[in-house]
């Protein structure tokens, strides 16, 4: 747990210089809190002795409160105020560093099961770093310090007390730690309840639709219940367990005062006729009291933060070491065809262990092809242009672009090698002219409404608003599914690169959305290597090559009239094709 | 950000947290009783020091006194900390109590809205609203309440008991409390347009972000420079700015806040040494307030953490309970029942709310038995005028008659029951196939539901899956294609056995593999029904009863197939768009001979 604060610091070691000032400044702060309690023992202490003060006296003791109370504001505000800021500024800077750490991961890191996991870090837990450094740190350190300096005092005043001080903060300590240790558990189990009512709750969200249309309201409610209530009695367990060690732990500090007093009583002689020098230092040491102990109670309920630190820090630190593309090198690497030849060499691939998705593909794409992949849903079509766009990695085999496998490749390198306009198109929100000019946004105006009207989208996009400045709502929701596919080609257009991949949505759009999109294809296609999954075989029957795909294995290819000809897997489907063409709803 | 609440006073705010925590009134208040209880034992050691010192100043001091004090101080440690984890415990438990039912109360709220209130919003507000918005409410409740409450009402009584004991002396102690408290308020008062930056940064920190995992591919091949990670970058910068800027003006008033809430002894000492001087008061007298004074003032300064994220937590109540208060769609008192399913849409106009109208004067009717299709370019309000036939919204004007009975006129319920809805986009549940299924009617049996996925042509892809009907489609491995998600769903819609069918672009989502399959699938769950269809594909609605050609929310054309044709408007503009469309070939010229090829128009005819 302690560990987790020292990983913590690690982390922010760019940040240290701040840091120690803040973290310094604060604990002067702290120490400047005892100084009115000096000034109390001194005044005590002095009456005890039945001295008596003078006006000019409270004139001094006024100045030394005042002036300590202000010097302890000045050193606490500017504490808090470099503190606060540099925890957010370590906050701002490992988001950052997150963020441009999952870009150079495997996609595989950052999607699919992962993507969530990746966004509480990015969010949550790079948040709770700074709450942590702002609010627990200062009072753990506070706690350690004024005790221990206040003990140093005991230790001349009356060595008995320090020892029964410091016995029974060193008692309260592994109270506190086995409290801590019980949540630990607990915490982890309530992370994942958290973790998975939270989806229920965006699930329902994202499923009212569903729900108003068949008046479920009632039954997914009480699935969302469900999860709520594992939540509440995964916290009231925490609770529960933790409640026994944190009372006993507040307890026993807060008994530190009868420990101190008892001891205070067993150094007194018994029959009141102590000698003054014990008297004095009694009371020096009953005043101290006062402030011996406070900063250790809040220690107490601020320990209980540490094992969300813990939690955070460790998803923190597994996304930071995350392999950024295992050994890629840094160097370019020379290429054949300007980068436009793609080839698949005994390539084996799978998203998860065990299963492949694609087995032993060879395939080779001339520069300036259309190659088609044609086959049943779950052939590994997909994953095989995916395999292109490095978005996954061969685990057996080769895929090359230019004669140059893309794993030797750096990733940048890969990666501008290739444009794509995949099935789920991911416009993100923004302008439209910053969704085109995505790949080079310093790309000038007229490239992108150039591109923009070779995508056929030029005319609608004048029609938005603000034109070019319109902004499309998250998920270019603003724009109809056609409209969003011709904007991705307008962005695969800009980008220029020498390969093209393409997935062809499944959806239907209407025919005006449609005839306009398949003339953007084609656009897109001209002078570039084009690799095509293909749903409706009528876009792909001119096609140099078509590759007929089944259970991740290639059937067979040709062009379309070979491919009919032979009367095999491809001639059926196309003839099935047909049949479905002719279909209508009627009574 | 403009459907964040505008602006809500941090009091307003206030009344609101207690007015979503009224149902647990009881416990919080049996909470901030132990609180209070407990809060005076935690004078105890200070009256337990003040007596030592004064038998030490007195002379009187002896270790049997001292011993008895000890015990006194030990035993009310124990008292304390068992009251007080009494009264977290209590109030813990209450604020997870509130918090699951404010998250349902949302829930169920979410499900009577008009779905034009959610298309007005973020998505990523309505979510953070159910999670974050109300999570914030368990700190102040679980803490901040039995805490604040029991600080303050000791602090009171404490402070009448001192200046019973001292006036002066005990001014001196009391004086800086309530000026910390003004600090504390002058730093929270009006902070609501920071609250708004920061809220609004980490919105769009995060739903870019999340936008950007959901697209791999984008952040791969279109991020070289940078252009697509911007926008999570500038979310990410600007919440650091809203908390920089909402952290230093609280290191400025919230430590102030701190220093004096913690300043013991500071006045106390300068005044009672001075009226000591004047022999205006004894040493006891000192030595007591000077004790207590300390003593009183250390519970408040729990308000010094909580003041730091209190006009978060209002910020959010606010949020909550503007969700919660806002207008449900109306329902009858009297529910009338319609008398058979033929639809009429009369005069019907509408609009999203953004200005635009959706639909203008659609006039239509929908005979019994008959098949009615929707067609036209996107935007044309085909979606939004199927859905207002299960009152996702109301119309603006004119009214949708089921049997002669105004939608509005009838239960939603037996609205609902009507109708089954196929939507394009195929939602699951992460549930059992089975729990999917039986969305369309709960209490279907095993055997209906087999009767339906077979009918759906799904059911021997259900049964190839690893736990049959039992499987959870939550799990990501089970990968369920586009087409056979929706297959399940028509298995659904057919479960309903309403006598309306709503497709809206059901077929959308057919690759060659499924869409024999769809079709059959449709075929069975149309049979003998009125159905209503919006579809994209011309071909598969040629042999419709009724044809509605709709082009910016009104309806340019009606007719059927032949009929439209022979118009020469545009629904032959459209027919022509499709042939053309058929004819554009990658890698090859565009064929003219598919262009020309005439409309054969018994291609999709009646009957085939």
């Amino acid at each position: 747990m302690t560990d987790s604060v020292r990983r913590l610091l690690r982390l922010a070691r760019p940040e240290r210089s701040a840091l120690l000032r803040g973290f310094g400044a604060n604990m002067i702060a702290s120490l400047l809190q005892v100084v009115p309690a000096v000034v109390a023992v001194v005044v005590v202490v002095r009456l005890a002795d039945g001295e008596t003060f003078s006006s000019d006296d409270v004139v001094v003791i006024a100045a030394i409160c005042f002036g300590s109370l202000g010097l302890r504001y000045g050193f606490a505000r500017y504490g808090n105020g470099v503190l606060w800021v540099v925890a957010y500024q370590i906050t701002g800077r490992v988001r950052r560093d997150l963020l441009a750490r999952m870009k150079a991961a495997p996609p595989s890191a950052t999607s699919g099961d992962n993507a969530g996991r990746a966004l509480t870090v990015l969010t949550y837990d790079a948040g709770k770093l700074a709450g942590f450094l702002s609010w627990e740190m200062p009072v753990l350190l506070a706690g350690a310090i004024v005790p221990v300096i206040v003990l140093i005092v005991y230790a001349f005043l009356a060595p008995w007390l320090a020892v029964v001080a410091a016995g029974v903060a060193l008692l309260a300590i592994p109270v506190l730690r086995f409290g801590i240790g019980r949540v630990m558990d607990v915490y982890a189990e309530r992370r994942r309840l958290q973790g998975e009512a939270t989806e229920r709750m965006l699930e329902y969200v994202r499923g009212i639709d569903v729900i108003r249309a068949h008046a479920i309201a009632g039954e997914r409610q009480q699935r969302f219940a469900e999860a709520l209530d594992g939540i509440r009695d995964a916290d009231v367990a925490s609770v529960d367990r933790l409640t026994p060690a944190y009372s006993a732990f507040q307890s026993l500090i807060d008994a530190g005062v009868a420990a101190i007093v008892l001891t205070a009583g067993l150094l007194l002689a018994d029959d009141g006729t102590s000698d003054s020098a014990t008297v004095s230092s009694l009371i020096a040491a009953l005043l101290l009291t006062t402030v011996l102990f406070r900063p250790q109670l809040d220690v107490g309920a601020r320990a209980l933060h540490l094992p969300e630190l813990a939690a955070s820090m460790r998803h923190v630190e597994e996304w930071m070491s995350l392999p950024a593309i295992p050994d890629r090198p840094i160097a370019h690497v020379t290429l054949t065809d300007g980068g436009a030849t793609v080839e698949f060499r005994s390539v084996t691939a799978g998203y998860q262990p065990d299963v492949d998705v694609v087995r032993g593909v060879d395939l080779a794409v001339p520069a300036g092809s259309v190659t088609a992949l044609v086959g049943p849903s779950g052939a590994g079509k997909t994953t095989l242009l995916r395999l292109v766009a490095g978005l996954l990695s061969p685990r057996t085999g080769e895929v090359t672009i230019g004669g140059a496998d893309l794993e030797e490749m750096p990733a940048a390198q890969s990666a501008a090698l290739v444009s794509a306009v995949f099935q789920d198109v991911g416009v993100l929100s923004g302008t439209v002219a910053s969704a085109i000019s995505s790949a080079d946004p310093g790309v000038s105006h007229d490239r992108i409404e150039e591109v923009a009207r070779a995508a056929h989208i030029h005319d609608r996009i004048l029609e938005l608003p603000h034109g070019y400045e319109s902004v499309v709502g998250e998920e270019g929701r603003t724009l109809s599914g056609g409209e969003r596919q011709r904007l991705g080609i307008a962005r695969a257009l800009c980008k220029n690169a020498p390969v093209v991949l393409l997935d062809e949505a499944t959806s239907a759009l209407d025919p005006t959305n449609e005839r306009l999109l398949r003339e953007a294809l084609a656009n897109l296609v001209r002078g570039r290597t084009l690799l095509v999954v293909a749903h409706r075989l009528e876009t792909i029957r001119g096609a140099d090559r078509i590759v007929f795909v089944d259970e991740g294995s290639i059937v067979e290819s040709g062009t379309h009239d070979e491919l009919v000809d032979r009367g095999g897997r491809y001639a059926s489907f196309w003839s099935t094709r047909e049949q479905a063409a002719g279909w209508s709803l009627a009574r | 950000m403009s459907e964040l609440p505008d602006r809500p006073e941090f009091t307003a705010g206030l009344r609101v947290v207690a007015r979503l925590c009224r149902p647990a009134k009881r416990r919080m208040i049996v909470s901030s009783a132990l609180a209070i209880v407990s809060t005076a034992f935690e004078l105890v050691p200070f009256v337990v020091l003040f007596l030592a010192l004064r038998d030490l100043v007195d002379g009187t001091a002896t270790t049997g006194g001292f011993v008895t004090l000890a015990a006194i101080a030990a035993a009310s440690s124990v008292v304390r900390f068992v009251l007080w984890s009494r009264a977290l415990h209590i109030s813990h438990v209450a604020a997870f109590d509130i918090v699951r039912d404010l998250r349902l109360d949302v829930a169920r709220k979410l499900a009577t809205l008009p779905l034009g209130w959610f298309s007005r919003r973020h998505s990523g507000q309505v979510q953070r609203a159910l999670t974050e918005d109300v999570q914030r409410l368990e700190v102040l409740l679980a803490h901040a309440i039995p805490e604040l409450v029991s600080a303050v009402c000791f602090w009171v009584v404490a402070a009448i008991w001192l200046l019973a004991v001292d006036p002066l002396l005990a001014l001196a102690a009391l004086v800086f409390a309530p000026i910390a408290f003004f600090v504390l308020w002058l730093g929270l008062r009006d902070r609501s347009d920071d609250v708004r930056r920061s809220t609004a940064a980490s919105d769009e920190l995060h739903a870019s972000a999340a936008e950007l995992l959901r697209h791999p591919h984008v952040l791969r091949l279109f991020d070289a420079h940078g252009a697509v990670t911007a926008p999570t970058r500038a979310g990410m910068d600007a919440h650091e700015a809203a908390e920089v800027r909402w952290s230093t003006s609280y290191a400025t008033l919230g430590t102030a806040f701190r220093t004096l809430i913690t300043a013991d002894f500071v006045a106390v000492l300068p005044v009672g040494v001075w009226l000591l001087v004047d022999g205006r008061v004894d040493v006891t007298s000192l030595l007591l307030v000077l004790l207590l004074g300390a003593g009183v003032h250390q519970p408040l300064e729990r308000a010094y953490r909580l003041g730091f994220r209190l006009s978060w937590i209002s910020y959010g109540a606010a949020v909550v309970d503007e969700m919660l208060r806002a207008r449900s769609l109306p329902e009858t008192d009297e529910p009338q029942t319609p008398t058979s399913d033929r639809i009429e849409f009369r005069d019907v106009s509408f609009s999203h709310g953004d200005g635009a109208e959706t639909l203008a004067g659609v006039s239509l009717t929908v005979e019994p038995g008959h098949v009615t299709a929707f067609v036209g370019p996107s935007g044309a309000g085909k979606s939004t005028l199927v859905r207002l036939l299960a009152r996702f919204w109301d119309v603006d004007d004119g009214a949708i008659l089921i049997g002669g009975v105004d939608v509005r006129d009838m239960s939603v319920g037996d609205l609902l029951a009507r109708q089954a809805l196929v939507f394009q986009d195929a939602f699951l549940f992460a549930d059992t196939v089975a729990a999917n299924l039986r969305v369309g009617r709960s209490d279907a049996t095993d055997a209906e539901l087999e009767e339906a996925c077979r009918a759906a042509r799904i059911h021997d892809r259900i049964t190839a899956l690893p736990d049959g009907y039992r499987t959870d489609l939550g799990d990501s491995g089970v990968g369920l294609s586009g087409g056979e998600r929706q297959r399940i769903t028509i298995a659904r819609a057919m479960l309903r056995d309403a006598p309306i069918v709503v497709l809206d672009e059901a077929t959308a989502m057919a690759d060659p593999d499924n869409e024999a399959a769809i079709q059959s699938a449709i075929a069975e769950l149309v049979a003998g029904r009125t159905l209503v269809v919006v579809a994209h594909r011309l071909r598969t609605v040629v042999g419709a009863d009724q044809i509605v050609v709709l082009d910016g929310g009104q309806v340019v054309e009606q007719g059927r197939h032949d009929e439209l044709l022979a118009a020469d408007g545009r629904y032959r503009e459209m027919w022509d768009d499709m042939i053309a469309a058929e004819g554009v070939r990658l890698g090859g010229e565009v064929d003219a001979d598919v262009v020309a090829t005439p409309v054969d128009a018994s291609l999709g005819g009646a009957g085939s």
